[in-house]
């Protein structure tokens, strides 16, 4: 794995849980993206708003703003149409794929994941939209 | 009509009779008067000619006798005034005298006037005799001769008339009896027909009297009743007060919150009060409206009446107090006495209560089409009089009872529904808190977890692990038990899940080959990790069943992964899926460890596991095959295996076809499918 080839793209990442929060920031500052993180909705909607991130993870169930009012806010202003979202959850096993695709986000993880899994599947989002500088794998 | 008939016809006759007699005595006047005229005629001639005989006889006797010219001129005056006298006619008797008679008559005067002395000389007596006497026999024998002509001719004429006038006589006579007899007749018809007639009346008239004697005797009757119904009212508007204050008493006691032995035990103490009845029987057909029996009042003689003979005779009281309900009607009793012993049309009941009772008023008690029971009002010690007010008014009470009654139970299931209704809200409630509940431990057990597996990959991908393999073990040992724990963590929570709602939480068509294909993928490197060779095949051509594709995911998952798991390495696991008419079935068989056949009935319990999967320290938690059943059965599915220890063990599940879509429906989906 590379851990220089995404240094100018910024990911936020948030979760109430410090751990998981912590957990997937090395993950992804490992493979060089630049992450931010929040602990709850309302932090993250202000982060992604102001930054601009090329892709959010965001948990489902955090205080103060959930994982899917966030999604909402997001996707009623225009500015914010370019960051792609990832939802992740410990609610259910894949139940929520439903909403996903109404909400129109772009993936949906359910907790517990594998860390493999996650930067696979942040990699493969971000390399469909044709990154030049594909470090994964 | 007949009578009119008969009397026109008796009035002709009667015409007919007046215009024959009328006839006969004109005729017969006719008759009389050219007789008279023949008769005055024939009977002068005789007369004169008499006349004159009688009159010369008279002077032969005059002139034997005459002395003296004074008695000749007397006598001649005498003749003379005689003479001149006329008959009926009018003419005179001497134009009539023969006229020898005159002649001699003139003689004899001459010749007593010529006589000196005065006397007529006797010479001259007799010759003047002698010449009178010959003219005398001459004329004589000519009136003779003309009476026997003239007599003759009489005869002969009053003959001819007489026999004619008889002829006719006797033709009149003759239509004259006829018509008498046809009048007779007649007059004896109209007699005979009305006296029918009159019979007639007269039995109408008897009859009328029958009727009216009978009408005077009902309006007797009529009267009695009327006066007694009178007093009956006075007595009532007596009472009326009385009763009705107690009845206002009583209804106000039929409420519908009262308990029903309360609200029966009022009706029975309060009826029996007011009316003074010695016993009141209450007798409840619904059992759970209302108390079996109630027995109110102080007469002894009505303990026969109790519970076990009531249940005894209950189908025929019900019969005879249904038939009172439907008509609407009472059994009223004044007074037993007056029963016949032979009477064998009463109720046994009845009959039973007749022997010790003197006086009832049964009155059902009922709600619409429903016969609730009766109440019944009993005199011991005498006869009673059961007034039209007072029944109506246990009529009434009873009804409010009744109401009372129907309403208090309504009230009663109302209250009932309202305590199910709310079980069933504090159940949902519980339910919603059990939900709310699981998906609280989900996310409270899934977080931990994915922190430990997180870390714990990351921590074994550090190279500097290569030197201190005591380390990478303890961390491989860590990551396997994470995974241990959040399957079974998974298994639970989906079997809870499950076991709340266990209907498919979406119905969308699943096609059921696609899905096996792709666990099949899924399974792949687990499959190929054990040395197993997975194969899928199917025989058909449409494989769509109606459910929640996750659900049934989640049972190919299951079987194929058990399938897997329990089979040993260079064994078969070969899934096959087929179409019947209506179902879609799939068989997962494998070559594995099989399951015990004492162990068959638990296999789908939760928790258990085969003791050949425990001996091979196969991992597990018990609950897929549990899971996989509640889906399948959720679906309106079957699932049924067959297994033997060593040989392998073979999973069967049927799930209803897909048959909703129309046809051309169903080739888009096989259509889109291709694409």
């Amino acid at each position: 794995m590379t851990t220089s080839g995404h240094v100018n793209q910024t990911i936020v990442v948030a979760d109430d849980d410090v751990d998981i929060c912590d957990l997937v920031e090395m993950l992804l500052s490992r493979l060089g993206f630049r992450v931010l993180t929040a602990h709850d909705g309302r932090t993250a909607l202000s982060l992604i708003i102001d930054e601009k991130p090329c892709l959010a993870i965001l948990d489902v169930m955090m205080p103060v703003m959930d994982g899917f009012e966030v999604v909402r806010a997001l996707r009623s202003q225009p500015e914010a149409t370019a960051t792609k979202i990832i939802l992740f959850s410990a609610k259910s096993r894949g139940g929520d794929t439903a909403f996903m695709k109404e909400q129109h986000v772009d993936d949906y993880i359910a907790k517990p994941f594998s860390p493999a899994n996650l930067t696979q599947r942040v990699l493969d989002l971000l390399d469909v939209e044709g990154d030049p500088q594909d470090g994964g794998n | 009509m007949g009578q009119r008939v008969l009397v026109v016809v008796f009035a002709l006759l009667v015409c007919l009779l007046g215009t024959v007699v009328y006839g006969n005595v004109n005729g017969s006047v006719e008759e009389f008067k050219l007789i008279g005229n023949t008769g005055s005629t024939t009977s002068n001639i005789v007369i004169m000619q008499r006349e004159s005989l009688m009159y010369s006889l008279e002077v032969e006797r005059w002139l034997a006798q005459t002395s003296t010219r004074r008695d000749v001129q007397i006598r001649r005056a005498l003749l003379a005034q005689r003479l001149q006298a006329r008959d009926s006619t009018g003419v005179a008797n001497g134009e009539r005298t023969h006229p020898e008679y005159f002649e001699t008559l003139r003689q004899l005067d001459a010749a007593v006037d010529t006589s000196p002395a005065g006397f007529l000389p006797s010479a001259l007596s007799s010759k003047l005799r002698v010449s009178l006497r010959g003219n005398l026999d001459q004329f004589t024998f000519e009136a003779r001769e003309l009476v026997g002509r003239i007599s003759r001719a009489g005869d002969e004429q009053t003959k001819e008339i007489i026999s004619a006038e008889n002829d006719r006589r006797s033709f009149q006579g003759l239509v004259v009896l006829i018509i008498l007899l046809v009048i007779s007749l007649v007059s004896i018809y109209l007699a005979t027909s009305r006296l029918k007639d009159f019979k007639v009346m007269r039995r109408g008239i008897a009859d009328e009297r029958a009727v009216l004697a009978s009408t005077r005797g009902e309006l007797n009757r009529v009267e009695h009743a009327l006066s007694e119904r009178i007093e009956e009212q006075k007595i009532d508007e007596n009472q009326a007060k009385h009763l009705d204050a107690s009845i206002r008493e009583l209804n106000k006691k039929f409420r519908m919150d009262r308990e029903a032995s309360l609200v029966v035990g009022d009706l029975a103490k309060g009826l029996g009060d007011a009316l003074k009845a010695e016993a009141v029987l209450f007798y409840s057909f619904n059992k759970i409206l209302a108390p079996n029996y109630l027995l109110s009042g102080e007469a002894p003689e009505t303990k026969h009446l109790d519970g076990s003979m009531l249940t005894r005779l209950e189908s025929g009281v019900v019969q005879l107090v249904t038939d009172l309900w439907t008509k609407g009607a009472v059994d009223v009793m004044d007074d037993t006495a007056n029963i016949q012993p032979d009477n064998t049309t009463l109720p046994l009941l009845l009959r039973e209560s007749a022997k010790r009772v003197r006086s009832w008023l049964i009155v059902p008690m009922g709600e619409g089409s429903n016969v609730l029971g009766y109440i019944s009002l009993a005199m011991v010690s005498g006869p009673r009089k059961w007034t039209l007010r007072e029944i109506a008014m246990v009529q009434a009470v009873v009804a409010n009872a009744a109401t009372a009654l129907v309403h208090r139970y309504a009230l009663a299931q109302n209250v009932q529904i309202a305590e199910h209704e709310a079980v069933v809200k504090r159940l949902l409630e519980l339910d919603k808190a059990k939900d709310d509940f699981i998906a609280n431990v989900n996310h409270e057990l899934r977080t931990p977890l994915t922190s430990i597996i997180g870390y714990v990959e990351m921590a074994l991908e550090d190279a500097s692990l290569e030197s201190n393999p005591n380390l990478e073990k303890s961390l491989q040992t860590i990551e396997r038990n994470a995974f241990r724990l959040q399957t079974l963590i998974e298994d639970m929570l989906e079997l809870a899940r499950l076991e709340a709602n266990f209907l498919p939480a979406t119905l969308e068509p699943v096609d059921i080959v696609n899905l096996v294909e792709s666990v099949a993928k899924l399974l792949a490197p687990f499959s190929t990790g054990s040395g197993v060779e997975v194969a899928v095949t199917h025989r058909g051509r449409c494989f769509e069943v109606m459910g929640d594709s996750g659900q049934i995911e989640q049972v190919l998952t299951n079987l194929m992964s058990n399938a897997v798991k329990f089979t040993p390495k260079r064994g078969l696991v070969s899934i096959e899926v087929s179409e019947t008419e209506k179902a879609v079935q799939i068989t997962v068989a494998d070559t594995g460890v099989g399951i015990p056949a004492g162990e068959i009935d638990s296999v789908f319990e939760r928790f258990f596991r085969a003791s050949t999967a425990t001996e091979a320290l196969i991992p597990g938690t018990g609950l897929g095959l549990s899971i996989v059943k509640q889906i399948v059965e959720g679906h309106g599915g079957t699932i049924t295996f067959v297994s033997e220890v060593g040989v392998g063990t073979t999973f069967t599940v049927t799930l209803p076809r897909h048959q909703e879509p129309a046809p051309i429906v169903a080739e888009d989906v096989v259509g889109s499918r291709k694409a």
